[in-house]
């Protein structure tokens, strides 16, 4: 379903990623684990096709990204990429229902449908009492909750996960993993998690490490 | 203040050259606010000081000035005079003064009012100024006082390409005269330059130039300097006012500046109301361009609290860095204003010259105190803007930033502005209720200005209302901007605010003059009926002092073809709040051709009867607060005389007051035979435009011109009055449409986080300027809207509150709908066009990256 092949790439002829090869079946959950500053959130935004990559190939479903356009790689990412970050990043004008809603509205979907689809998942992600707030009065856990929500609404097959627990208590953390883990197992979504807990690893079926930009 | 200078060194000084790109904008905004106020004042300054010259000899401010009440002085005062002084060391200066022009050029086609330069011919005692201080060149020797010598300015000489024996000719009243450069006035340091507009003379010369022999027009009064003598400015005028019996007035420097200023009210009106704009404009963008600079380093100012250090610190070092922004900005706005304010005095210039015939002000320089008013002004503003954004960042608590990494303004929802501006909105209909102040004949529209400062202040902060009514459909795009709107931070709100006070005031005006337009046309259709007008050449102004003599007007009644020959006489006459017109003319002729539009209209033939009567117009009406049946006391040379107003009319031609009586108890009061106006009414057939050329030919010192051409010429100089309304207007509206392009552009900035957001959500870049487009959009809608509906109300108050009180024209309200939707459109459509294009840098702009 994803297949990376010998991706390089450099910031200022600096090599950030050396030849990085590497595949996600369908459903598969893969933890990065590397310290800071070797290439793993360079390597997810290349993947999400926020980056470019010098030389290399990656194949999202079958479509190689290179050949895509700018507009071709937003087609991408609202129908087939979830991205999570440690940041949250939620749009802080738009209410937490508004937020999950929106990666919908990019596909277009009918309002009654969408809405029924916003709803049930709040209830799944534990958020429904909240869904008429805006960002700034969320707690960090229910943020990172609508993130989650926000990035699997649209049934994509692949969510980017960019040390999404980073920035959370270590209960508040191991919850969300939870979450994380049974809302791809229910819709079948792969998921590449980049992160420093252990933990995290646990809840996945394979476990990378990368060093220098080289993945071990 | 450790703390103080180490955030300043380490943070906020590091900031201007991180992020200098953003610096410099903020610099521009404020130095642009700063810029036009600057500019706005020299303009208005370098316009006047062609009035204040008018009031100004060449002696430099004279201690007093005497002049009669109504008509010359006699010679032979004089005498009186000196010796009520008694030997007191006072210099008394009598001088006689005129307005005079270059003859036109002997071409057969109407001239335009106003394209001749007008000089001042002034008739002063040369001998006697060589003995004062810092005035005539002391050092060179009169020349011998040869016949028809005058002495002009070096600036003089040099635009007219004059050198000393040059031969100059003027028209002086309907003569063609020849006059010689004796000589060329140096510059004294220390003292006022000559004016470039003056042309002087000997005294006894000019008063026989002017057919004047024995007349003076004024007396300075010197009061030598010196501790010796304290108190002899006072006790001069003591000893004058005694010896006067009603034939003098005294006027210190108060009275003739008030003087100077009734002359320009009219125009200042406009200057002042656009300053007004400008420093709301430009204040409001400064508040913008800084909550913006509060919000984008709450994070570094909670990683600050963090450290320990304190919350008043942090609130000094954003204060003292507000001021150095200030500072600089200040300073470029001191520059960017004096360049602004020479192409605006142009303008100025021209529109001053064919009303008042006087400013020879083509440059407006920058003085110092200006420019540190200038640079106060914006370091004033700027901590000002910065004061409540600096609170609210030190006071945020820490943890709430840091823990949340969330950029959004909080402060746009801790203020309620719309409160605000809807409490300052009520304020101004209060104060529209209130009447003009009264100084010295002088009438201020103080409350109705103020009320006009209310009202645009409050409603540009009211308008950021409208931003709650958009509502998105399915777009996500428009769903996503109309969210900004719906949750304005101070920079939305700022930036509507800027653009509804433009286009209130652009509104409001442009119903002002859309209603004097209306009305002018109307008043000049009926009061323009003869078929030519004719005045002295020298005439180019309503203040000019040429007349035409009593032989030429026998001459043109006596041209075949001319059935009826109408004159109006002048005088200038003083009453006790300050001066007004004194017309005499044939009100048999003005009731038969129904030439006044009534205010208060008289009985049928009501000049005849024994009691003296007159009609007065209205402004002098309003200024008098008298009614027609009252009684006013008009000075004549023979002393005050009562007269009953039988009536008044409406008069859009000056904003002095007019008393017009019939001719013969004018000539029977004023013993003037001189013409100030005649107008010809042509027997059937005759064809105007030959009976003009005829005229003009045989009389080269005289203006003539056909019906058509005045009216035409009248409707000119009105709209060119409001030519550099329009132009400053102009830039009110473009700046607050740049501020609306920065303002996003700084949000853009803000949110570049979140922008990235919206492409890992799957945004493509153009629907991500798109929303950007939409949200400017918004924006501009809301401005226009709300500018629009509160344009109305100041249109009225323009109208019926501020024209009324300071000239009393009474004017029918219009609104110039196509107008204002087309200027409406037209920043709609710029502001869409704007946003679009910060929509699209915006995605060219790159996330900080975060581990
Ligand atoms: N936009 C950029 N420009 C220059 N260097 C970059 C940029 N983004 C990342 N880097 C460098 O690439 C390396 C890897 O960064 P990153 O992928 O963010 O690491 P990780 O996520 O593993 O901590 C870092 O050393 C960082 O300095
Ligand atoms: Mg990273």
């Amino acid at each position: 379903m994803l297949e990376v092949h010998h991706v390089t790439k450099h910031y200022a002829s600096r090599p950030i990623l050396r030849d990085v090869s590497l595949a996600l079946a369908k459903g598969e959950r893969v933890a990065l684990l590397g310290p800071s500053g070797c290439g793993k959130t360079t390597l997810l935004n290349c993947i999400g096709g926020i980056d470019r990559v010098d030389s290399g190939r990656i194949e999202l479903a079958g479509a190689d990204l290179a050949t895509l356009t700018s507009d071709g790689l937003s087609l991408v990412r609202r129908r087939q990429i979830g991205t999570i970050f440690q940041f949250f990043h939620l749009l802080p004008t738009l209410t937490a229902e508004e937020n999950i809603e929106m990666p919908l509205q990019l596909t277009g979907m009918a309002k009654a449908e969408r809405l029924e689809r916003v709803r049930a998942l709040m209830q799944r992600v534990g958020i429904a009492h909240r869904s008429g707030a805006l960002p700034a009065q969320l707690s960090g856990g229910e943020m990172q909750r609508v993130a989650i929500a926000r990035a699997v609404i649209h049934r994509p097959m692949l969510i980017l996960a960019d040390e999404p627990t980073g920035n959370l208590d270590s209960a508040t953390g191991a919850q969300i993993l939870d979450l994380l883990r049974e809302v791809t197992e229910e819709e079948g979504t792969a998921l590449l998690m980049v992160t420093h807990s252990d933990e995290a690893a646990r809840a996945c079926h394979r476990v990378l490490r990368m060093l220098d930009g080289v993945l071990l | 203040m450790n703390d103080v200078v180490l955030i300043l060194r380490r943070c906020a000084l590091r900031h201007w050259r991180l992020a200098w790109k953003q610096q410099l904008m903020l610099l521009a905004i404020l130095a642009l606010g700063t810029g036009v106020h600057v500019a706005m004042k020299l303009a208005n300054r370098s316009a006047l000081a062609g009035f204040e010259r008018f009031t100004q000899t060449i002696t430099s401010e004279s201690d007093w000035t005497l002049r009669a009440a109504a008509g010359p002085l006699q010679e032979e005062w004089l005498r009186e005079m000196r010796a009520a002084l008694g030997g007191l060391p006072v210099n008394l200066i009598p001088a006689i003064e005129a307005t005079v022009t270059p003859p036109a050029l002997p071409s057969s086609a109407e001239v335009s009012i106003g394209a001749q330069p007008t000089w001042r011919l002034l008739g002063m005692d040369l001998i006697g100024l060589q003995n004062l201080r810092a005035s005539f060149p002391a050092q060179t020797n009169v020349p011998v006082l040869a016949e028809r010598s005058v002495f002009v300015s070096q600036g003089m000489a040099r635009n007219q390409g004059w050198k000393e024996g040059s031969e100059v000719k003027v028209v002086i009243n309907d003569e063609v005269i020849s006059l010689k450069v004796a000589g060329i006035m140096p510059v004294i340091p220390d003292a006022p330059a000559p004016p470039d507009d003056l042309l002087l003379m000997d005294l006894p010369e000019a008063q026989r130039l002017l057919h004047r022999e024995g007349e003076i027009d004024r007396v300075e009064v010197l009061s030598r300097d010196g501790a010796a003598f304290s108190g002899l400015r006072e006790q001069s005028a003591i000893l004058l006012k005694q010896a006067a019996k009603d034939r003098w007035q005294l006027l210190g420097h108060e009275d003739r500046h008030a003087l100077a200023g009734s002359m320009t009210a009219a125009f200042r009106l406009n200057l002042n109301v656009l300053s007004l704009l400008a420093l709301l404009v430009g204040g409001y963008l400064m508040f913008q361009a800084l909550d913006g600079v509060v919000i984008r380093r709450r994070e570094e100012i909670a990683v600050l609290r963090s450290l320990g250090v304190r919350e008043r610190s942090i609130q000094m070092a954003f204060l003292a860095e507000a001021a150095l922004l200030g500072l600089v900005a200040g300073i470029l706005g001191d520059g960017l204003g004096w360049v602004g304010a020479q192409a605006a005095v142009m303008g100025v210039a021209r529109t001053m010259t064919a009303l008042y015939g006087a400013s020879s002000a083509t440059y407006a320089s920058l003085n110092l105190d200006e420019a540190l008013l200038g640079v106060a002004i914006c370091i004033g503003t700027s901590l000002v803007a910065a004061w409540w954004p600096a609170r609210v960042a030190a006071a945020t608590p820490a943890a709430q930033i840091l823990g949340r990494h969330s950029m959004h303004s909080v402060s746009g929802k801790i203020w309620r502005v719309e409160v605000f501006g809807v409490m300052a909105c009520i304020t101004a209909l209060g104060l529209a209720e209130l009447g003009p102040l009264r100084i010295n004949g002088m009438r201020i529209p103080l409350a109705a200005y103020a009320a006009a400062l209310f009202w645009l202040m409050g409603a540009g902060l009211a308008a950021g209302g409208l931003l709650q009514l958009f509502r998105a459909g399915e777009n996500p795009v428009r769903r996503l901007a109309f969210s900004h709107l719906r949750q304005p931070s101070i920079r939305h709100r700022f930036a509507v605010a800027a653009l509804t006070s433009a286009i209130t005031m652009s509104t409001g005006m442009a119903v002002m003059i859309a209603s004097f337009d209306n009305t002018m046309r109307g008043w000049i259709v009926r009061s323009m009926k003869a078929d030519i007008y004719v005045s002295s050449a020298g005439a180019q102004s309503a203040s000019s002092t040429s007349l035409i003599s009593a032989a030429t007007v026998d001459e043109i009644r006596a041209m075949p073809g001319v059935q009826e020959v109408a004159v109006v006489r002048h005088m200038a006459v003083n009453l006790p709040d300050g001066p007004v017109h004194a017309m005499g003319g044939d009100m048999a002729f003005a009731q038969r051709r129904d030439l006044h539009a009534w205010v208060q209209a008289p009985a049928q033939d009501w000049w005849y009867g024994n009691e003296p009567a007159a009609l007065i117009n209205e402004s002098l009406g309003e200024r008098l607060q008298k009614h027609r049946g009252d009684l006013i006391e008009m000075p004549t040379p023979a002393g005050l005389k009562p007269v009953r107003i039988a009536g008044v009319y409406a008069d859009y031609g000056n904003e002095r007051g007019t008393i017009l009586l019939h001719e013969d108890r004018f000539r029977e009061w004023f013993h003037n035979e001189m013409a100030w106006r005649v107008a010809v009414m042509l027997k059937p057939g005759a064809d105007a435009e030959t009976m003009r050329a005829a005229l003009q030919h045989g009389h080269p010192g005289l203006s003539v011109f056909t019906q058509a051409h005045l009216r035409k010429e009248a409707l000119r100089i009105f709209r060119q009055t409001f030519a550099v309304t329009y132009a400053l207007e102009a830039v009110g509206v473009i700046v607050a449409v740049a501020g609306l392009g920065l303002a996003l552009a700084s949000l853009m900035l803000d949110r570049r986080k979140e922008l990235a957001t919206l492409r890992a959500i799957g945004f493509t870049t153009r629907e991500a300027s798109q929303a950007c487009a939409w949200e400017g959009f918004g924006l501009a809608v809301s401005g226009v809207v709300a500018g629009i509906i509160a344009g109305v109300w100041l249109g009225w108050l323009l109208i019926e509150r501020v024209n009324k009180q300071s000239f009393g024209w009474t004017l029918t309200f219009h609104f110039p709908g196509w107008q204002i939707a087309a200027m409406a459109v037209a920043v709609i459509g710029t502001g869409i066009v704007v946003s679009a294009f910060v929509g699209r840098w915006s995605s060219t702009l790159t996330v900080d990256r975060e581990e």
